[in-house]
């Protein structure tokens, strides 16, 4: 009889707790079940149809820095400390900044020391961009143009984008003390939505930079390569990387002896945090709610205990 | 005696009028101006009859000849000298024509500015400066204009 009294006492607490420990895990296991629901819908979105993009083909470009000067001029930046004729500039590796959103780098070419190779650096427009994914406020839009848009009003300088770029591109305007930003290039979306083409692309003599509908470009890049096996190595840069991004490249040496990086995945960077990003709101509002409850159930319990012993007590001195 | 003379009065023209239309061709005043962006730059003096001793071959550098030996044009182009150059300027044999202003609709199909200065690419680069530093385009063909005109201006 004892024995089940004991029994029937000890029941209902681990009852309750397993109860508590049960749905929290209901709880915890539906948030993230969500979440990657969400993560694998957008697997089925392959991105805006009619999107523009470039092409650079780096066995095309000679390196005079026409879009250098023609994006400097197009986004009114200053002017440049080193005028842009000047080929003193590739003695560096340089990066885009607030004052140059894209930048032209010079490297050896292994197969002719007479011809180097240029490699041109601006945002690649992702098709699913990290910076949009990092920005805590959404000040980054991707737009069914390709362009990957940044609203200056929203920013608060966090710079987590700068650290989510998998290309290091956004840069942080350093100079406004009382208004920084962060810059980048954005394929000159005003002039794209008015028909225009960006003004890097207008400005290079050789088309190194073509400017076109993503899909197209893909096409001529196949076309070029299969026609020319022995100028181009058979890899379009961003068809895949990353998830894929708007401007791609087509190059006579490897890749990776331009400086790209060639260690990344071929989903889009968003699919490694999205899961893990959208269960911090949960986390956030639901375990504090729920933690706080058992909190205070278990105070309410000791409370309880401590006037019953109080009371034997009392009662024991009486 | 009569038809001997005139025999020979008909070739003494036949050879005036091929040599007169291989001269229009290859030496006699056919320096080019190119000068669409003349702007900027001074516009550049282009010497065919230069390029086409040293090329060889037209279809170097005008592609629609493939590569056909050296200097067919009267196989092909058995009209008089002025009518054979307006048809390469104006007519249906025009750069421009399929090498107008870049379409981004077709951007397998490099605009005219495109188009020129990779043929000269194929030679000019390593040449010089050219394709080493970018003074090395104003040094050989394109002698920059003091007064720039900004890209804004322009529109």
């Amino acid at each position: 009889m004892d024995k089940l009294k004991d029994n029937k006492k000890d029941s209902p607490t681990i009852s309750r707790r397993n109860f508590l420990i049960g749905s929290a895990a209901a709880i915890g296991g539906t948030a993230l079940l969500g979440s990657y629901k969400d993560a694998s819908a957008s697997k089925e979105f392959s991105g805006w149809p009619d999107r523009f993009g470039c092409l650079t083909d780096l066995t095309a470009c000679v390196g005079c820095r026409s879009c250098e000067k023609a994006c400097n001029e197009a986004n009114n930046l200053p002017k440049p400390a080193v005028p842009f004729d000047e080929g003193s500039v590739f003695k560096e590796k340089r990066r885009p900044t607030a004052q140059a959103y894209t930048v032209v780098n010079q490297y050896k070419n292994p197969k002719d020391m007479s011809k180097p190779i240029y490699r041109k650096i601006q945002c690649n427009h992702c098709n699913e961009p990290a910076c949009a994914s990092a920005c805590p406020i959404h000040a980054y839009t991707k737009t069914p143009e390709g362009a990957v848009l940044y609203d200056p009003e929203k920013c608060f300088g966090c710079r987590y984008c700068m650290i989510a770029c998998p290309f290091y591109v956004p840069a942080y305007d350093y100079e406004s003390a009382f208004e920084p930003k962060i810059v980048k290039c954005v394929m000159c979306h005003d002039r794209i939505k008015t028909g225009g083409i960006p003004a890097c692309a207008e400005a290079c003599p050789v088309s190194a930079v073509t400017f076109g509908k993503r899909n197209d470009l893909i096409k001529v890049a196949r076309k070029k390569i299969m026609e020319n096996p022995d100028r181009y190595i058979d890899h379009i840069y961003g068809e895949h990387e990353a998830g894929g991004t708007s401007w791609m490249y087509i190059s006579g040496v490897p890749f990776e002896q331009l400086d790209f990086p060639v260690n990344l995945p071929k989903n889009p960077l968003i699919e490694e945090t999205k899961g893990f990003l959208s269960a911090v709101p949960v986390v956030f509002t639901v375990w504090p709610a729920m933690f706080g409850m058992v909190y205070a159930a278990l105070r309410h319990r000791e409370e309880i205990e401590k006037n019953s012993r109080h009371k034997k007590e009392e009662d024991r001195h009486e | 005696m009569k038809r001997s003379a005139i025999l020979i009065i008909l070739t003494i023209i036949c050879i005036f009028f091929t040599a007169s239309l291989y001269a229009e061709i290859t030496n006699s005043n056919l320096f080019f101006k190119l000068d669409s962006i003349s702007d900027k730059y001074e516009p550049v003096k282009f010497n065919h009859s230069k390029h086409i001793s040293i090329a060889g071959n037209c279809g170097i550098c005008h592609h629609q000849h493939g590569n056909s030996s050296t200097l067919p044009c009267r196989d092909c182009h058995s009209v008089s000298p002025s009518t054979f150059r307006n048809s390469v300027v104006n007519g249906f044999m025009s750069c421009k024509n399929c090498h107008g202003v870049f379409n981004p609709n077709m951007p397998g199909m490099p605009g005219l500015k495109a188009a020129y200065h990779r043929t000269c690419f194929q030679c000019h680069r390593g040449m010089g400066n050219v394709g080493i530093d970018p003074k090395g385009c104003t040094q050989m063909c394109h002698a920059k204009k003091e007064q720039r005109v900004s890209m804004k201006t322009r529109k």
